[in-house]
């Protein structure tokens, strides 16, 4: 047992995660501590203590196990994902939350982290027989099922990390960049054009300049080049023509908040307001007059950074960001430690749905970041998110233990 | 297929690369807003927080015809607390002053702080001015403890228009969750009448004032000069088509009975008065209302709360004779030579129908006149079920007027298909037929659709959506948006129209006449008596009519439960309204804006 430990057990990993996890607990006890809502303290160490105990769990399965379940535990998620459409409790207008023996769940978090093994295993196991189009329009299909049942809850926030999941795993595989960056074109191109024609502009001459810098053929570069462009100018069509001023106008409170001061805006506003007069020290544990003061709405899960932005200033919230960032370079390290490719695939596909997730989070607190709501990793309050980042953990606890196995 | 680049030495560098970027964008926003600009953060956070205060707008106000102010709004007192500054043993005091359950109070108390313990929770509106008075004068002994002044409806006509106008009340759960996203709790909203169907319009737009608080929860001031503030916009106004006097004349006709009248005006639809009794009075609702009184109203036998006008759907009775008389005579199934002799009942299937006396013989517009309802059996198996139910539906029975309240009956107007349906194919006789026939059986009508009818028949053929609201007029700029609704010309001649308008005529006017209780002099009224035999107990007493006879003005229907014979209980009220509304009315110059644009408010 001790042996196992000197030699198997990636403590790295685990008390990083661990340190995030101590943050959440003090951040979570910081938000509820005013507002009548303080028990959600405690059942934050509980699922934190559970999440914990998966981990480990995971971390002690033998070598194949996780990668000959895939297919299987992602054909589950599924079944739920629909189940939950069919019958799920509505929570704040969203379907998602499973009612099953008396505990509450978002099967859509649970997707996420199948998704990431079946994807893995299927480049892994059947990458290399198939036309590069086919395994494209495979992984596609994976990853885009769970993805249109989260959007039909709907949820919003959940359907865009399924982006994450999907590009950096086959960027990882070895995607060819031309392909990395005609699949990404697209979304930039909307995203551009809600954010301006002078954007959309730059956007589509940036890319036609992509693709002939990475392409050798000339032809596949024009080609390329002219679809682009004419998406671009369909989505200035379809955004300045077919869409209503209302719609249009929607699409823009949704990416910039401060158009509509009371609504999204406001607790945009009041989360800039309290992480803003953090400081570089912060104001005290438990004595953020903003935070304490109940002005910052869903505090303890979807705007629990301005916790400790306010309370702990900059200096920890640049301690919490190194941790964060620690945790990353971990399981880009183990990506490249472990024998097998699944392994391998699966640690990119983890890390990068959590840098994700860090980054949206972080960034709807601080204006970078349209508003969708969902949670930071280890530090939000929530059941199903907690023993989900954990089981993520647990994976790579189990890729690290297996590492030197084929 | 690319496995030469799996995991390669360059991709790993850029997945570290994106980790690096995406963290050090975060770390570099957040030394902008933490380091650079912490001063004016934290000036806006350590002194001044904001805080969304809601201002809440008046609502607009409801005229009758004639200008006369309806409802308007007056101050109501409300007692708020905040909880932070409230100690819970104030609780049992506070609830004796204001004679609330203590329970209540705390309840609220409860719910207010898992919002803020800093924002003023609302105990109880439009207090008393003894409570009032009261608290101000115990104000230093309770600490946390605030008054507020808001509006309230505030009922200033002659006339009541109970079920016209409708009553506010505190929005409830339910409503929260079925009305959107503008309302939020304590809000007022419109329960029923024109209040609820014109709910957007009148109620305006809410405002938010963004004010500065410190971190003790003390308002400070406006937070930023006021740049992010939007005022509200007051609701606007409604002009009605009702008469007052005349509605208030209904009003007090009706006292003591149970039933409805509408009148409409047969060049436009529009009602010119509209009552239903029993009905209540809406002040009750307009501040505080209590369980007691809400109950006295839910479970009052009577049902004061209900909208005969536009609810009850009762059988007709003789009143619905005129659909028979003008399916035949469109359809050419008879004319006025087709006569029958009234012995004063007629056997049919082995049972015995009857007429209230022996008639002789008659052709159709005797037969209206007199009320021959063994006429209207043999003329019923001559026309058929098929014609009859075509000629309902064209006068609007069967389906609802569209009037602009929320609450409307459709009545029933069967057809064979129907009748299929309930009793079963083969199930039911010719006999069942002879029954609609005089209006009686499984048919019924609305007060408001008899009104409608007859208006058809007075104006030779169009049916105008009968409507309360005239125009709507904007407080701030004055504008005035026309309402619109639909109109639609019936598809019978006026030929036949006009045999059928004799037949009223006589009902009034004839020597053996049913409905001479309606004689006005100097008027030439017409109308129809009907009386619906009621299976529960005293027949009910229908009355429609128009007047003048050759350029109608009003077209009215008036309905009295468990009254018996119609020409005696119901004509006579009909006949002094229309007496009212033609002869005695100040005459008032109708106040018809000239800078009006004709806008469709969509309210529905």
């Amino acid at each position: 047992m001790f042996d196992f430990f000197k030699e198997s057990f990636d403590y790295k990993t685990f008390f990083l995660a661990l340190t995030l996890a101590c943050i959440g607990v003090l951040a979570v006890n910081s938000a509820t501590y005013n507002s009548g809502m303080h028990e959600f303290f405690v059942r934050d160490i509980v699922w934190q203590g559970a999440g914990v105990i998966i981990a480990l769990t995971i971390m002690f399965l033998s070598n194949r196990f996780l990668q000959n379940s895939a297919y299987f535990f992602y054909a589950l998620t599924i079944l739920l994902l629909v189940f939950v459409l069919v019958a799920g409790k509505r929570v704040a207008s969203h379907t998602s939350w499973l009612g099953f023996l008396g505990i509450g769940g978002q099967p859509s978090e649970l997707a996420k982290v199948a998704s990431i093994l079946c994807l893995s295993k299927f480049l892994s196991e059947n990458g290399n027989e198939r036309p590069q189009w086919q395994v494209i329009m495979i992984s596609a299909g994976i990853v885009g099922l769970p993805m249109i049942l989260t959007m039909l809850q709907p949820d919003l926030g959940t359907t865009i990390v399924y982006l994450a999941i999907f590009f950096p795993i086959l960027f990882w595989a070895g995607l060819p960049p031309i392909v990395v960056v005609a699949l990404v074109a697209p979304i930039a191109i909307v995203i551009a054009e809600f954010t301006g024609t002078a954007v959309l502009l730059i956007t589509v001459v940036a890319f036609g300049v992509l693709f002939f810098i990475l392409s050798r053929k000339k032809l596949f570069a024009i080609t390329l080049s002219f679809v682009a462009v004419s998406f671009g100018l369909f989505m200035e069509y379809f955004y300045k023509k077919l869409l209503q001023p209302h719609q249009q106008k929607r699409i823009q409170i949704f990416l910039n908040p401060s158009l509509d001061p009371q609504g999204a805006g406001y607790n945009a506003l009041q989360a800039r307001v309290a992480i803003g007069s953090g400081g570089l020290f912060g104001k005290g544990y438990l004595r953020g007059a903003q935070t304490q003061l109940n002005f910052v709405p869903a505090r303890w899960t979807d705007f629990i950074f301005t916790v400790i932005g306010e309370e702990f200033g900059f200096l920890g919230a640049a301690v919490t960001l190194l941790v964060f960032g620690a945790l990353f370079f971990r399981g880009v390290k183990i990506a490249e430690m472990v024998k097998t490719k699944f392994a391998s695939l699966a640690a990119i596909g983890i890390t990068s749905v959590l840098l994700f997730h860090v980054f949206i989070n972080i960034g709807m607190n601080i204006n970078l970041a349209p508003i969708v709501g969902i949670p930071l990793p280890f530090i939000s309050y929530g059941g199903s998110s907690a023993l989900s980042d954990w089981m993520m953990v647990g994976i790579l606890l189990n890729f690290y233990a297996h590492r030197k196995e084929h | 297929m690319f496995d030469a680049e799996f995991g390669s030495r360059s991709r790993s560098l850029m997945m570290r690369g994106v980790v690096v970027l995406a963290l050090l964008a975060i770390g570099v926003k957040l030394g902008d807003m933490q380091l650079v600009n912490e001063v004016i953060y934290g000036k806006k956070s350590e002194d001044i927080t904001t805080r969304i205060f809601v201002q809440q707008p008046l609502r607009g106000e409801i005229f009758d015809r004639n200008g006369n102010v309806m409802v308007e709004n007056g101050p109501a007192y409300e007692v708020s607390i905040i909880p932070n500054e409230f100690k819970n043993d104030q609780i049992g005091p506070l609830a004796n002053l204001l004679q609330m359950d203590s329970v209540d109070i705390a309840k609220r108390i409860r719910i207010g702080k898992t919002i803020s313990p800093y924002l003023p929770v609302r105990l109880k509106r439009d207090i008393s001015f003894a409570a009032l008075s009261a608290i101000e004068e115990h104000l230093k002994d309770f600490s946390g403890v605030y008054f507020d002044i808001q509006p309230k409806r505030v009922y200033v006509g002659k006339a009541r228009a109970a079920h016209i106008l409708g009553f506010t009340k505190e929005i409830s759960e339910r409503q929260l969750e079925t009305l959107g996203d503008y309302y939020q709790p304590g809000d007022i909203v419109g329960y029923n009448g024109l209040e609820a169907s014109y709910e957007t319009i009148l109620r305006g737009q809410k405002g938010y004032k963004y004010l500065a608080v410190n971190a003790q929860g003390q308002v400070m001031g406006s937070y930023d000069d006021g740049r992010l503030d939007v005022p509200s916009q007051d609701g606007d106004d409604l002009y009605l088509s009702v008469d007052e006097g005349l509605q208030a004349m209904a009003e007090s006709l009706m006292v003591g009975r149970r039933g409805a009248v509408v009148a409409l005006d047969p060049n436009n639809g529009q009602v010119l008065a509209m009552t239903s009794a029993p009905d209540f009075d809406p002040s009750v609702f307009s501040g505080y209302t209590s369980r007691a009184e809400w109950n006295k109203l839910v479970n009052n036998p009577d049902h004061p709360l209900f909208n005969r006008a536009t609810m009850a759907a009762l059988p007709p009775g003789s009143t619905f004779k005129m659909v028979l008389a003008t399916a035949a005579l469109e359809g050419n199934v008879i004319d006025t030579n087709w006569t029958i002799h009234c012995t004063g009942s007629m056997l049919y299937g082995g049972r015995i129908f009857h007429c209230d006396k022996a008639h002789g013989t008659v052709n159709i517009i005797k037969a209206i006149e007199v009320s021959c309802n063994v006429f209207f059996y043999n003329l019923m198996l001559k026309v058929g079920f098929q014609a009859w139910t075509k000629y309902g539906r064209i006068y609007g029975f069967g389906e609802k007027t569209g009037i602009d309240l929320e609450d409307e009956s459709p009545g029933i107007m069967p057809s064979e298909h129907y009748f299929n349906q309930i009793f079963g194919k083969d199930h039911w006789t010719n006999g069942y037929l002879l029954s609609l026939a005089i209006g009686q059986g499984e048919v019924s009508a609305t007060p408001l659709q008899m009104a409608a009818y007859t208006m058809a028949i007075a104006n030779f053929g169009k049916y105008y959506q009968p409507h309360l609201v005239r125009y709507i007029r904007n407080q701030r700029t004055g504008k005035i948006y026309y309402t619109q609704y639909s109109e639609r010309t019936l598809p019978i001649s006026r030929e036949v129209l006009g045999k059928v308008r004799e037949g009223m005529y006589y009902v009034v006017n004839g020597d053996r006449g049913t409905g001479v209780a309606a004689r006005i002099p100097g008027v030439v009224v017409a109308g129809k008596t009907g009386t619906a035999q009621n299976p529960h107990g005293k027949d009910h007493a229908w009355f429609v009519a128009f007047a003048p006879f050759d350029n109608p003005k009003i077209a009215i229907a008036v309905l009295v439960e468990n009254a018996g014979y119609g020409g005696a209980v119901a004509a006579p009220i009909a006949r002094q309204l229309i007496q009212y509304y033609l002869n005695e009315r100040k005459s008032a110059p109708e106040t018809e804006p000239s800078n009006g644009i004709v806008a469709d408010a969509a309210v529905h």
